[in-house]
């Protein structure tokens, strides 16, 4: 394996540290506590080229490779504060973003993905519904033809996005009797009859990434809107959870590295029985283990983006380190709490908000739960 | 060994190795027994791939080419005519 990144890959990172620290932190608190969206940022982050970091130029993107958008992904965790903002930009890039560019038809990319990649559209993601979650396939909601149409008719929720979103990737069975076979993918739009977004969830972390139920009552879907034939829904969720579980995690990384500098500053200055309290071997082993996770987080994750690069399988490596980094980055979390001591435990040192949007890392593309059965089979358990 | 039987010999050692393989017959849905399922199938695209020497895109995962195993015959050796 060669992790050797160019000079120009590491100058890229240290400009999106930049542009983040400077652009996206404003408010944070203020955005947390009552939930707000940033669509400044949103569009900042546009315009940096971020969301179109892997995508084609014709569509608005830079054509990056997998590292460099992995170590892009992480140079914003470590400058952005704003875990709901990367949230959210990562929901779109590899959510709805990656499975137009990969199996949209010519005129939904023209139609849809320069928009996305340019933050002139946002787009949302359907897949979980009330009775299926970790079950993904076992969904409920159905796209009946006719004639030029479909008519979908079912209930998403958890889809994050949903309440500013233009467009929403969504999945349903056109055929029951095929099973995880019978479900197919289609790109709808606010506006289209029948549909309607529900009031917005409220959550425990990331909370400037909105989220909303989506409900379809015979929403009226024209044919052009069907992303892929019929019955490949399931091929494209499974892509598009590769990506993001891969993708997703190098933004954690970043985090990681930012909370360790943070608690190395804190312990080197709170005083306690006259000493730094770094000086304490139970304070100092806290954060030798936050550093341990770093670095073995790290080193999986370009594994993934090594395997990715020469067009090897990742499935399982994907879901390894979507399970390892989502619990240490919790672990780690807990850990500079308990290193603030009482002041961690308050909303003005910022340090138990990141532990708040942490634990959703367990759960999100996949549970640690179900990340673990994937480990499993492949082990030919 | 032929196409079926390094398919069936995949499949009942690895996705399905608690299943008895000797019940199934060429024509037996493999989807709606649950033999394959969401997860197998990749493992299954990754062995067909290796193994034959052919490449399984995502617009060939769909039932008509997974559904039994006379159906994955067929779709293997047209792949290999290409």
């Amino acid at each position: 394996m060669d992790f050797d990144f160019t000079p120009e890959q590491l100058s890229f990172k240290q400009e999106i540290i930049k542009f983040a620290q400077n652009e996206l932190n404003n408010n944070i608190i203020k955005r947390d506590e009552e939930c707000i969206f940033p669509h400044d940022n949103w569009k900042k982050c546009a315009e940096f080229g971020i969301l179109g970091l892997p995508f084609p130029p014709e569509y608005g993107g830079s054509h990056a490779d997998i590292v460099t958008t992995m170590l892009a992904m992480e140079g914003l965790g470590y400058g952005c504060k704003d875990s709901g903002l990367i949230f959210a930009l990562n929901a779109q890039m590899w959510s709805i973003q990656s499975p137009i560019w990969e199996f949209g038809s010519s005129r939904q990319k023209d139609k849809y993905l320069k928009k996305l990649c340019l933050g002139e559209i946002i787009g949302a993601h359907g897949m979980t519904e009330p009775d299926s979650g970790s079950d993904a396939f076992s969904l409920k909601t159905t796209a009946r033809r006719e004639g030029n149409y479909y008519f979908l008719n079912g209930t998403k929720t958890f889809v994050s996005n949903a309440p500013v979103a233009d467009i929403f990737v969504v999945f349903a069975t056109t055929d029951r009797s095929k099973g995880f076979m019978g479900i197919t993918a289609f790109i709808l739009e606010k506006g289209f009859p029948g549909l309607t977004v529900g009031k917005e969830i409220k959550k425990m972390g990331l909370r400037t990434s909105l989220m909303a139920e989506l409900i379809m009552e015979n929403c009226q879907v024209p044919i052009e809107n069907r992303l892929g034939e019929e019955g490949m829904g399931a091929a494209i969720f499974n892509s598009s959870m590769e990506w993001e579980r891969s993708c997703i995690l190098g933004s954690n990384v970043g985090s990681m590295e930012r909370q360790l500098e943070t608690c190395i500053k804190y312990a080197r200055e709170r005083k306690q029985f006259n000493r730094s309290i770094s000086k304490f071997q139970s304070v100092a082993n806290k954060i030798v283990d936050m550093k341990v996770r770093l670095e073995t987080s790290r080193l999986i994750l370009y594994k993934i983006a090594w395997l990715k690069q020469r067009g090897q399988d990742a499935v399982m490596d994907a879901a390894l380190a979507k399970l390892y980094l989502s619990e240490a980055w919790v672990q780690s979390c807990l850990d500079a709490i308990q290193i603030h001591g009482g002041y961690g435990y308050t909303t003005e040192f910022e340090v138990e908000r990141d532990l708040r949007d942490a634990i959703s890392g367990k759960i999100y593309s996949g549970t640690s739960e179900i990340q673990r059965n994937i480990i499993a089979r492949r082990l030919g358990l | 060994m032929d196409t079926v039987n390094e398919v069936k010999n995949f499949i009942f050692s690895e996705l399905a190795y608690d299943y008895p393989k000797d019940t199934i017959s060429l024509e037996d849905d493999l989807l709606s027994q649950g033999i394959i399922d969401s997860m197998g199938i990749m493992q299954l695209v990754n062995f067909i791939e290796e193994k034959f020497g052919i490449r399984v895109t995502p617009e060939d995962v769909i039932p008509e080419n997974f559904h039994s195993l006379q159906a994955l015959k067929e779709f293997i050796e047209k792949k290999q005519k290409k």
